[in-house]
């Protein structure tokens, strides 16, 4: 009895994990997802949403007193320059790209 | 039923190793199908470990003494409860555990992955199913919790009667929680690094889990300092015990890399640096593992002397040698794109913070292996003890928290010296006043006038920042005090989130300094009707009665306390004889309160019905407990993703998205 379950057990594992190499040679079964190049993508938006976030916590520490205005205008000018280059590269400015590194901190 | 466990766990090693080769296959060919085949091998080994776990439960609740795990660690005269909780009381079920989390946390990640960066996913697939076969491999033979007798006993050895509690019931598994969620992190940078470009979202990728992994460890390490205070009826909680250690090493590694990976996030920096870190902190877990599995070291927590050790060293060995081979052949990628601003910034304290947290980290390794090492060396064993890690380890918990206090202080990227003496001008001020306010009350302890000042120091700069960040709110948003204070945490999670868990390391470390530098006591043999007095505690001694519960002989001490003219009314301190074992356990009599707990043992009695009573009163424990809850909720605030706005603000515009 036992060895009647774990023969069917073992068949029903063998098909389920199978099943997708066997669908795959139907025509038009492909899943896209893992196929997707997104690596050269990845770089730009790393910076977009670093810019993005440097932007927002250069804010935050003004408005907290935590940065003096002259720092604050030379250190915004500086990402805002960067944030420039990268919107004439790009076409998309850093803040609007941003889920990523838009919290505070820990 | 035990075949059917056998063969559970030998189906589920099959699919880990059949997921393992599938996913670089696929990975390799970018086959989706080979993917989504070792995804669903991986999805198919849980069910199957799920089974094997099942098949130990009714052993375990059915009191099937044909297991030898059941006889070892059940038996009659034990409740259920405990009966069940067994599963993790020993090293089999403990291993069986283990696995039955890592593949509940790898079909998760996978799925988390796979919407974020879905290149990752075959290299997670295989890393996970990797050290799951390993498990698996110990599970199917040298530690099968299915291994039967012909000749089943009549009754069981039970737990170990110190195992017998509820915090005892919850350590172990939130633990593992945290130690095996270690595994999710390093899968994930491990993946990054063999996929090529965009190895830093990999990284950062992590820290979410890392979060998870930490908060998980945090807990544990908690329940574990309350069972030892509460069971082993010592009067501490921590005495640097090797195992203890194992928990602490990747919590301080863990914690280091939370930290720094907000510099990678902001700056592009230190991307090496994190991806050691996450290797490290998952390195330790696999060898507080060992230490607790291979009994190389004596430990109140460590199963008995197995041959499971060389099997985690060995697996150690390989993997960190893989690991750091990945790294080395991506360093070059993870080199770091931008540079510091200045010396005076954010960036430079969290800087400071790993490498404090990093050092206390190998001063805990090197007195946990000082006796093995010095076996080595000069052939004897020779125990570092607590005054080590008390002066090794303390003045760096010190430098943290002052760190703590000083970060949020200075701004990012630079700081000016005029911004900074009016940053710290009131939180400083608050630490002053604390020690001041410690000497003039007649504190003459200096290391512990300075961990409260530092902790008042600490407080102040949280307080600074929430009050800046509601007042920045009511003046732009017109909100009242409250409803901003709430907006704020919930529209910054991470940051207020962060500093709610420094407040409640802040409550750790003064009940830890209180119960550790004021801790008052003194042993004293009473007959009845006689009064001791420790602190402003008396203690009465009303008589010696046993009774018979759980199995074990209760000799008790009948007590009444008074403080002042007040009576606190009556309590009992025992000591649970359990002849069948030859154990014994303490139940200790506790009265806590925010001041102080006044705990109180019973250590031994004479034929003549006197009682010879350990009174201890130990300053602030209370707070180390609240320290514990606070945690958890700054904990989960940082956790829960930010809501997003649908538009946000200009950055540079000045109406301040930042606190929105």
């Amino acid at each position: 009895m036992i060895e009647a379950v774990m023969a069917v057990v073992a068949a029903a594992a063998a098909a389920f994990v199978l099943a997708p190499l066997g669908s795959s040679m139907l025509p038009g079964r492909r899943v896209p997802e893992w196929d997707a190049p997104e690596a050269d993508g990845e770089r730009p938006a790393l910076e977009r949403a670093g810019l993005a976030q440097a932007l927002r916590d250069l804010e935050l520490d003004r408005v907290t007193g935590k940065l003096s205005d002259a720092d604050y205008a030379e250190l915004a000018a500086r990402y805002r320059a960067r944030a420039l280059e990268m919107l004439r590269r790009d076409g998309t400015p850093p803040d609007q790209q941003g889920s990523r590194g838009r919290g505070g901190e820990a | 039923m035990a075949d059917l466990g056998r063969f559970a766990l030998l189906g589920a090693l099959a699919l880990v190793l059949y997921a393992l080769v599938a996913a670089c296959l696929g990975g390799r060919l970018r086959r989706t199908e080979i993917i989504h085949s070792a995804i669903r091998a991986l999805t198919a080994a849980a069910a199957l470990e799920l089974g094997a776990a099942a098949v130990l439960f009714a052993a375990l609740g059915l009191r099937d003494y044909a297991f030898h795990y059941v006889s070892a660690h059940v038996s009659n005269a034990q409740p259920l409860v405990y009966n069940l909780t067994s599963f993790w009381g020993g090293m089999e079920g403990s291993l069986l555990l283990w696995v039955l989390i890592l593949s509940g946390y790898t079909l998760v990640a996978v799925h988390s992955v796979a919407r974020g960066r879905p290149r990752l996913v075959p290299g997670v697939v295989a890393v996970c199913a990797g050290v799951s076969a390993f498990f698996l491999i110990l599970l199917s033979s040298v530690a099968s919790p299915f291994r039967t007798t012909p000749f089943p006993p009549a009754d069981g050895r039970g737990m170990n009667p110190l195992l017998l509690n509820p915090w005892m019931a919850i350590h172990p598994p939130t633990l593992y929680l945290g130690y095996v969620g270690l595994t999710v992190p390093f899968a994930i940078v491990l993946s990054a690094l063999a996929s090529g470009p965009g190895e830093d979202a990999g990284i950062l990728l992590a820290r979410r889990w890392m979060l998870w992994a930490w908060y998980c460890l945090s807990m544990g390490l908690m329940f574990g300092a309350k069972w030892s205070y509460v069971v082993l009826g010592w009067g501490g909680y921590w005495a640097w015990d090797p195992v203890e250690n194992a928990a602490l090493m990747p919590w301080l590694v863990a914690t280091a890399f939370i930290h720094s990976v907000m510099i990678q996030e902001r700056r592009e920096m230190l991307a090496r640096w994190n991806v050691v870190l996450v290797i490290l902190a998952f390195g330790l877990s696999i060898f507080g593992t060992f230490l607790t599995r291979s009994g190389v070291l004596s430990s109140i927590h460590s199963f008995t002397q197995s041959p499971l050790g060389a099997y985690f060293l060995t697996f150690l060995a390989l993997v960190m040698l893989g690991a750091f081979a990945a790294a080395a052949w991506r360093w070059g990628a993870l080199r770091s794109r931008n540079e510091l601003d200045a010396a005076v910034s954010r960036e430079s304290a969290f800087l400071i913070n790993n490498v404090l947290f990093l050092s206390a980290a190998f001063a805990v390794f090197l007195g946990t292996v000082f006796p093995l090492v010095s076996e080595v060396l000069v052939g004897r064993a020779i125990n570092v003890g607590p005054p080590f890690f008390d002066h090794v380890v303390v003045p760096l918990a010190l430098g943290i928290v002052l760190l703590m206090g000083v970060g949020p202080l200075i701004a990012w990227r630079r700081a000016s010296t005029e911004h900074l003496q009016r940053n710290f001008l009131a939180p400083g001020a608050a630490g002053v006043l604390v020690g001041v306010g410690l000497v003039a009350a007649g504190l003459r302890a200096a290391g512990a006038i300075l961990a409260f000042a530092l902790c008042g120091f600490v407080a102040g700069t949280i307080a600074l920042e929430f009050a800046r960040g509601v007042r920045v709110r009511r003046a732009h948003q017109g909100e009242g005090t409250a409803s901003a204070l709430v907006r704020l945490v919930l529209r910054n999670r991470r940051r207020y989130g962060g500093y709610i868990v420094h407040l409640g390391m802040l409550l750790l470390v003064c009940g830890i300094t209180g119960s550790s530098v004021f801790a008052t006591q003194q042993v004293v043999t009473l007959a009845p009707g006689q009064t001791a007095g420790v602190g402003e505690y008396r203690v009465r001694f009303d008589g010696l009665s046993q009774a018979t519960r759980g199995g074990a002989l209760a000799i008790i001490a009948r007590l009444r306390v008074f403080t002042g003219t007040r009576d606190l009314g009556p309590f009992e301190t025992s000591r649970n004889l359990y002849l069948a074992s030859q154990d014994s356990t303490t139940d200790v009599a506790l009265r806590s309160t925010p001041r102080d707990d006044l705990y109180i043992i019973l250590t031994g009695w004479t034929a003549d019905g006197r009682a010879t009573l350990r009174i201890l009163v130990n300053p602030l424990m209370m707070w180390m407990w609240a320290g514990g809850v606070v945690l958890t909720l700054g904990a989960v605030i940082t956790m829960t993703p930010e809501r997003q706005p649908a538009r946000v603000e200009a950055p540079l515009g000045g109406a301040l998205s930042a606190v929105r």
